[in-house]
């Protein structure tokens, strides 16, 4: 098993370097730079040349690239063009923000999709079991800035129980920042439980037909038992494969969630600097979120090897 | 086929209850509508007798990147830290007229020499008294072309400055250049000791000191007791949210989180305007919405074509796809508050002469052609309005959104457009616009147009302080322009803004800063 996870990390930073580099070639390329962005109608071929010479962009692409990349190797993300910021900083402040709101709204997923889904199994073909599924679709199938914007009005603008936007620190206080992240997370939730809730029904159902189910319920082993520890231990393999691919998708909703909700994240972070073509902070957002994507589902495969005897059987077998 | 016993479900169902119950709670432990940040005091409005005054800002233009002003002119920066922290040589007002500031007035000793006297004990924000060569310091920061300022270009006339005493600065320039003194309504003064911290914890002679600033989430600012003007500001302590999302910029101010809202779609109006006590109202800004051409490329080289164009366009419907059915048109590059405004000159909407001036131009059939627009909100319902115009008269318009950041690199840097619609907004002098667009060598010039003629009236105007000798040749500037129609502006740039009781006062001035330091019951 350790060869294997060794194997997926080397697996992992080819991955990150050939990101580093798709990155790094697509923001370069886009139309429009910074300079353009930051003077806009009053460039002077002056200004931009001194403005060009000041940031580096005036060098070959290759330079740069490798300018850049020598310096994350030492851990330094380089300088925000727009604010004059430690790239390092930026992400360090924003990211956990993020972070915690991904985390928050996925748990509050699983919360409901794993019963949700163990019970639409266990009661195949029932009403409760179409419920479940159709309502798993309809959810599955609202976008994120829908979701948002239909909390923000009922429970920030007409009931007034949570702000409709901003951010607290959870270290300066926990409940403010509680109460500023609920209606974020829940909109994350809403649309991660669906694939979630309707993964572990899949799951339960095909591990409710096995033998061992089988054998464990003529041993007059209990129902919930049954469900919950003998099918539902397996079935949760699955379902954390399809969670950490959900990570990317997470991401992705979280840039807009938090542009709804104007929370101060990474997301709403890397709309701004792709939009003034901040090229420090958007090449280095986008590589952590891939490294994060890449540990997270390695992470997966290893707790699914773990949990899974199958798995580590073929591991073992190979090695 | 086996199932969840009851108490499983009644289990599962009380988990439910649970969480029910403890968003109850956290809604009880913030109470209702509550700030977005610890320390707001509530709902954007006075507290109690004894507590401070806070008003809130939700806006439209989002955050800005750097606090430096002098750096970063967009409206994002204006609107917060140009309105609240800083003071200005010169101050202007919402509807478009130059006051003293920080100088109590200016004289125009020659055509290239302008004195400007300062006012007394006037104290910046670090305690430091303001003299004379603060002014000059705070210019020649900006004047450098390496030191990426935009107002670097602007400012080149500009030979030197020179202190004639300690409250007495006298501008000295390399050639007559009257829009000086609107740009003195927009280049902050600053104790330069403080240059370096200006991107982050900016430092001024505001009405308001800052106080804290976190991106995306809020800029704070409190009463500066030591402004000179001691009727100002009104209350103890202003807020900017940042809130780019049209959804959540409207919430925040229905919510009560915002005492007042700049920037929404003009459709939003009614529907805030029900909110008990609130305002609406639009401001514009010194600036405009416009349609400008590749003069360079056919068939737009031909003033015919270009002229078709403008003689289809109606300006009043454009308007009115903009910012709703009170929206006025423009037609000239010159804002209506300006005292240069030539009210006379209007752009006919004539199809039928359009039609004629094509066929002349040996395209009676019409064309096909891309036309560009920016990816904004504003300008984003303008994209049928426009297409339809043009079929009347046989041309074919594929319009292409483009992300602003593409549009300028484009149609601004590499030229590489036909048509486009765009806005643009200067310091309120005719001149600051005008000659950087029309001039053959301007900034902005993007149309590559050329008209010799047009290049000496400007810079004759430029060149002048006489009121009426500018009047008179910026009437004629705008004759050529409706004749030759390189550029055909169809709106002024609104703002729409929406108002609680308790930030009474606030506005948009034509130079997107906010009027701040009146705003407040």
């Amino acid at each position: 098993m350790t060869t294997a996870v060794i194997r997926r990390l080397g697996v992992g930073l080819l991955t990150l370097w050939v990101v580093s580099v798709l990155v790094f070639l697509i923001i370069h390329n886009l139309p429009g730079d910074p300079i353009s962005v930051l003077l806009r109608q009053y460039a002077t071929p002056e200004t931009r040349a001194a403005l060009e010479a000041l940031w580096g962009l005036d060098k070959p692409l290759t330079e740069q690239y490798l300018a850049w990349l020598g310096n994350l190797l030492t851990g330094d993300f380089g300088v925000s063009i727009s604010s004059n910021l430690p790239v390092g900083q930026i992400l360090a402040e924003r990211l956990p923000r993020t972070l915690l709101l991904m985390t928050g709204g996925l748990l509050l997923a699983l919360l409901v999709a794993i019963p949700g889904g163990m019970l639409a199994a266990s009661r195949r073909g029932s009403a409760v079991d179409h419920g479940l599924t159709t309502g798993s679709l309809v959810l599955q199938a609202q976008p994120e800035f829908w979701i948002g914007s239909l909390l923000v009005l009922t429970f920030g603008v007409t009931l007034a129980w949570f702000p409709t936007s901003g951010y607290v620190d959870l270290a300066d206080d926990p409940v403010g920042w509680l109460r500023h992240s609920v209606m974020p997370m829940l909109t994350i939730a809403v649309v991660t439980t669906g694939l979630l809730l309707r993964t572990v029904r899949a799951s339960m159902l095909t591990e409710l037909q096995q033998d061992h189910i089988l054998l464990a319920r003529s041993n007059g082993v209990r129902p919930w038992r049954v469900i919950g520890w003998h099918a539902g231990r397996n079935a949760v393999a699955p379902t954390l494969t399809v969670v950490g691919l959900q990570v990317g998708i997470l991401m992705s909703g979280a840039v807009i969630t938090e542009r709804v909700f104007g929370y101060p994240g990474m997301g709403l972070t890397l709309v701004n600097a792709l939009i003034s073509r901040d090229y420090p902070v958007v090449q280095s957002g986008i590589l952590v979120f891939a490294a994060l994507f890449i540990v997270t589902n390695t992470v997966v495969d290893v707790v699914s090897m773990w949990l899974d005897p199958r798995t580590r059987a073929t591991l073992q077998g190979a090695r | 086929m086996s199932a969840l016993p009851r108490r499983q479900f009644l289990t599962l169902a009380a988990g439910g209850t649970g969480a029910a119950a403890l968003a109850g709670l956290l809604a009880a432990c913030g109470g209702s509508g509550s700030g977005t940040q610890p320390t707001t005091s509530g709902s954007a409005a006075t507290d109690d007798a004894a507590g401070p005054t806070v008003i809130t800002i939700g806006n439209s233009e989002g955050d800005p990147a750097n606090l430096d002003t002098g750096m970063q002119n967009t409206f994002a920066n204006l609107s917060t830290v140009g309105s609240a922290c800083h003071a200005y040589l010169l101050y202007l007002t919402a509807d478009g007229a130059l006051e003293g500031d920080l100088a109590t007035g200016y004289e125009a000793e020659s055509e290239t020499r302008i004195r400007f006297d300062l006012r007394e004990g006037v104290t910046f924000h670090n305690g430091r008294a303001m003299t004379a060569q603060d002014v000059v310091d705070s210019f020649e920061r900006l004047m450098d072309p390496e030191s990426g300022s935009p107002y670097a270009a602007l400012l080149t006339p500009i030979d030197s400055i020179e202190v004639l005493d300690d409250l007495t600065v006298a501008f000295n320039l390399s050639q007559p250049y009257a829009p000086l003194t609107a740009l003195c309504s927009q280049i902050p003064i600053i104790p330069i000791e403080t240059a370096d911290q200006q991107a982050t914890a900016p430092v001024g002679a505001g009405p308001f000191t800052f106080e804290a600033w976190e991106q995306d989430n809020f800029m704070a600012f409190t009463r500066f007791e030591d402004y000179y003007d001691a009727s100002f500001p009104k209350v103890d302590e202003i807020r900017f949210l940042p809130r780019g999302d049209a959804t959540a910029l409207r919430s925040g101010f229905q919510s009560g989180e915002s005492s007042a809202i700049a920037g929404f779609a003009w459709p939003e109006m009614e529907s805030l305007a029900s909110l008990e006590g609130a305002t609406v109202g639009t401001s514009y800004i010194n600036g405009f919405n416009y349609i400008s051409f590749n003069c360079r490329v056919a068939p737009f080289d031909d003033v015919r074509v270009r002229k078709a164009f403008s003689l289809a366009l109606d300006r009043t419907l454009m308007a009115t796809a903009e910012n709703g059915p009170d929206a006025e048109p423009a037609h000239v590059l010159i804002a209506a508050t300006s005292p240069y405004f030539p009210a006379d000159l209007t752009a006919p909407f004539d199809p039928t002469e359009a039609r004629a001036l094509l066929d002349e131009a040996g395209i009676p059939e019409g064309f096909e052609v891309e036309a560009l627009i920016p990816d904004l909100p504003l300008l984003r319902p303008l994209e049928p309005v426009w297409q339809s115009l043009m079929a009347d008269v046989g041309i074919t318009l594929n319009t292409r959104l483009l992300p602003p950041a593409d549009y300028v690199a484009r149609v601004f840097t590499n030229f590489e457009f036909s048509v486009g619609i765009a806005g643009d907004s200067s310091a309120p002098d005719p001149a600051l616009f005008l000659d950087r667009y029309l001039m053959t060598d301007g900034a902005s010039n993007h149309m590559g147009y050329s008209n010799g003629e047009l290049d000496e009236i400007l810079a004759a105007a430029s060149a002048t302080f006489d009121e009426a000798e500018r009047t008179d040749l910026y009437h004629r500037a705008m004759e050529i322009v409706l004749e030759e129609a390189p550029i055909m502006p169809f709106i002024q740039i609104p703002v729409n803004t929406a108002v609680y009781p308790e930030a009474a006062g606030f506005t948009v001035r034509p130079n997107y800063l906010f009027e701040v330091r009146g705003a407040g019951s």
